[in-house]
């Protein structure tokens, strides 16, 4: 099964180093600034439902895509925004600008992409260089205030640490498996997935089942 | 023992009366003088007399002499044996020197010997390694010699059916092996009519001369004969064909990092003499300080510190981020994009190669963007808002992918492989430097630019753009296609590939037949798509504007001309179709042409 996945935010914040350190569980400090748009896949093991066990666990195919972030390249980007199953928007916690530019991404997709629903179409917030926790000048409490009011249900949140792989794998396992549970829903409409839309899914859960 | 006491007591007689002479006078002058004295001092005068007196020096003298003489004579008789053993030993040390040198200067000559000998077979080998080489270049120049006749015969030929059947040919180099490419252009500079035809002699000498110099393929060449002579000067200054000739050597030719400096800032209309003028100097300092304020500063320092150090090799990122904000600030309608970084990291790299000093390359790299980035300047249009540029020349690369390989085309929409974003963009914004000293080495793009910047067209860009697609595989998903188009897997040569492996790429890519009117045509065709679309509309940023025609799966049949001039390259003979089974699933697309040619085989011996 394949899945799509997009990755915005601003220029620097570490898309690209977030990406490949969930692909190839590496970190490096000399990334070139992506222009245009970059591609990577990884194979994962992923359940529908944040509750399931392993039994309903598919293998599913992350196509990630990964984008350059100044603002400019956003009008190149509805090539590829088109057909996503799930968008991760990345900001940079010693960066208040990058996440008070989280609205403008987030509508600029849905305006680009055009999903089905827009409402439910899912986002995963990721807030980027937990290792740097000394430079924060954006507070955890305002970021999951965003996640609350910008969606019927609560956005999930990160904070993750490209470098320090912290939190990075569960990040992008949720965004496959709001990926999944959603595009189950559209297919067969199944009931039981929204059980997971009306459970007190937070950002913080660890999303254990993957 | 003897005679030194007679020669004392003489001595002492002889200088008696002077003793007393002066006794007598020291009494005469210290104490009274008493009549005793004074009579025995004129006794002594009158005794002696004038002669006696006078005499008196001289004996002494004289016998002191011989007294010292003999004492000599005794005193080196002494000494003799002393004298003959050193002797001796001088003697001794020198034969023993002599023998010393004999035996040195001996070993020295046979260890010469030794090593001539020993150096001869690898003499030998150099030798024929020449001989080698010299029988091999001349082997090729006469291949080369056959190669032109036989292209010449040709082209007489075409012309001579082309007469007959009133059909114009339409010369290619297209699916020709790579050095083809050169003889065409050299048979082309041949036939081409200059704007102003001398006389018949000069007309064949200007013939010759272009000739001569197309072989030399080097600017330095061409500007060393154009100073040498004045005939060659004005060959070279008021033939038509002197652009072929520049435009002939930037592709094939060789161009050092000297005359590279010289190629760039002249076509830029600045002047490579190698003092900066005052004027740019102040410019840049002050668009620098000033742009230090701009908007653009915080992207700028994101990005400077991400340009890839290969690229840069050397120059100070702060020089990079200096002249990005003054470019910046001397074009605000541009500003700074990303891409522009890996642009002026080129520029700056081919100017510091070419011998300006760290004071003087910054203000022309300044200038020169500025130029490329003026209000017709050819790189200004994939770096405004909404990049008209680059929606414009992927629509033209797409439409002419998709016209030379329908199958791969539509295999890649099919898939979802952005190639007008994912490959296209960061080709065309970065200019191919998102790959220098990665995929492909910094000698490869920027023989690139130096065909870039003589064209004045982005022409090569979209060649090599064409070369990167068209070589793919035919198959296959969208996880193996994308790293292949991202990192150039498939023609990749390594950061420090020979010249000979970039230059083939580089004819490659120009063997491609893809002109200037084909590039401009889908050009207007795309503004003629786009305007109707949007009327009057703001820039597609903005979200509210509906957006625009995918570029890609709605050419206008109408507008595009028959295949055969789009299609790239009209290749005579099909390739063998070695691979068909990787596109058994392809259904070709309705828009395919009927006569669409058959896509070459991958090279898979990249």
């Amino acid at each position: 099964m394949l899945l799509k996945v997009v990755i915005l935010g601003d220029s620097g914040v570490g898309k690209t180093a977030l990406l490949n350190q969930f692909v190839n569980n590496r970190f490096s400090t000399s990334y070139k600034a992506t222009i245009g748009a970059d591609f990577l896949t990884k194979e994962a093991f992923c359940g529908a439902n944040a509750r399931s066990v392993a039994i309903d666990e598919t293998l599913v195919t992350l196509q990630i895509w990964d984008t350059a972030g100044q603002e400019r390249f956003q009008s190149l980007g509805v090539g590829f925004y088109r057909g996503a199953d799930v968008c991760i928007l990345v900001y940079d916690i010693t960066q208040p600008k990058s996440f008070e530019n989280l609205d403008t991404w987030r509508i600029e997709f849905l305006t680009q992409a055009s999903p089905s629903d827009t409402q439910n179409f899912p986002f995963v917030v990721i807030a980027n260089k937990l290792d740097r926790e000394n430079d924060r000048r954006v507070a955890t409490q305002r970021a999951q205030t965003w996640c609350a009011k910008n969606s019927t249900s609560i956005l999930p949140f990160f904070e993750t640490s490209a470098k320090a792989a912290t939190e990075v794998e569960a990040a992008f396992r949720k965004a496959a498996q709001l990926a999944l549970s959603q595009g189950t829903m559209q297919a067969d409409f199944i009931p039981e997935t929204i059980s997971f839309r009306g459970s007190p899914a937070n950002g913080d859960s660890k999303s254990s089942c993957c | 023992m003897q005679i030194d006491a007679l020669w004392c007591a003489s001595i002492a007689a002889l200088l008696a009366p002077f003793t007393s002479l002066l006794v007598a006078h020291r009494t005469k002058t210290g104490n009274p003088p008493t009549p005793l004295t004074e009579q025995l001092v004129a006794a002594i005068y009158r005794r002696a007399g004038g002669y006696g007196l006078a005499a008196l020096p001289f004996l002494t003298i004289t016998t002191g002499y011989v007294y010292v003489s003999s004492l000599d004579a005794r005193s080196w008789a002494a000494s003799k044996p002393k004298r003959d053993a050193a002797a001796q030993r001088l003697r001794q040390s020198a034969e023993e020197f002599s023998v010393i040198v004999a035996d040195s200067a001996s070993a020295a000559a046979a260890s010469a010997k030794r090593s001539w000998a020993e150096g001869a077979p690898a003499r030998a080998e150099a030798a024929a390694q020449l001989r080698r080489t010299a029988s091999e270049t001349v082997v090729a120049m006469e291949r080369g010699a056959q190669q032109l006749a036989r292209a010449a015969q040709a082209a007489r030929d075409a012309r001579r059916r082309a007469r007959s059947s009133q059909v114009p040919p339409r010369p290619s180099v297209a699916g020709r092996p790579a050095g083809a490419a050169k003889t065409a252009a050299v048979l082309r500079l041949r036939q081409r009519k200059g704007g102003n035809r001398r006389g018949g002699g000069e007309a064949r000498g200007a013939d010759y001369a272009l000739n001569l110099l197309a072989y030399v393929g080097t600017f330095e060449g061409i500007a060393s004969a154009r100073s040498v002579c004045r005939g060659w000067y004005r060959i070279l200054a008021a033939d038509a064909r002197a652009q072929d000739l520049r435009r002939f050597v930037a592709r094939h030719g060789s161009v050092t990092p000297k005359a590279r400096r010289a190629l760039w800032l002249e076509s830029c209309r600045l002047s490579p003499c190698n003092v900066v003028d005052a004027g740019l100097r102040d410019a840049y300092a002050d668009a620098a300080r000033r742009g230090q304020e701009g908007e653009w500063c915080e992207a700028i320092d994101t990005d400077v510190p991400r340009t890839p150090l290969v690229l840069l090799a050397g120059i100070e990122r702060s020089t990079l981020a200096s002249v990005l904000r003054a470019v910046a600030f001397r074009r605000p309608d541009v500003g700074y994009c990303q891409g522009m970084d890996y642009v002026a990291a080129i520029v700056l790299r081919a100017l510091r190669e070419g011998g300006d000093s760290e004071d003087d390359a910054p203000p022309r790299a300044f200038a020169m963007l500025a130029c490329l980035l003026a209000r017709d300047g050819m790189l200004r249009g994939l770096y405004t808002p909404g990049f008209p540029e680059v929606r414009r020349r992927s629509y033209a690369l797409s439409t002419l992918l998709a016209a030379t390989r329908p199958e791969l085309s539509a295999h890649l929409e099919r898939i979802g492989a952005c190639v007008e974003v994912a490959a296209f963009a960061p080709w065309l914004q970065t200019a191919f430097g998102y790959h220098a000293g990665e995929a492909w080495p910094y000698e490869l793009v920027a023989r690139a630019w130096d065909v870039f910047l003589v064209e004045r067209h982005w022409k090569v860009f979209a060649r090599l753009a064409l070369y990167v697609v068209i070589v793919l595989p035919d198959g296959g998903p969208l996880e193996e296609v994308m790293p292949l188009m991202q990192r150039l897997e498939h023609v990749k040569l390594g950061a420090d590939a020979d010249a000979d492996a970039s230059r083939f790429v580089l004819e490659r890519a120009l063997d491609l037949k893809v002109t200037r009117a084909m590039l401009d045509a889908l050009g207007d065709e795309f503004e003629a798509l786009t305007a109707p679309a949007a009327p009057a509309s703001p820039p597609p940023s903005q979200p509210s504007s509906p957006p625009p025609p995918r570029r890609v799966s709605k050419p206008p049949l109408h507008a595009i001309p028959a295949a055969p001039q789009y299609s790239v390259p009209p290749r005579s003979n099909p390739p063998p179709r070695t691979d068909a089974p990787a596109r058994r699933d392809v259904r070709r697309p309705s828009r395919a042409r009927a006569s669409g040619p058959p896509s070459p085989p991958p090279f898979t011996d990249l």
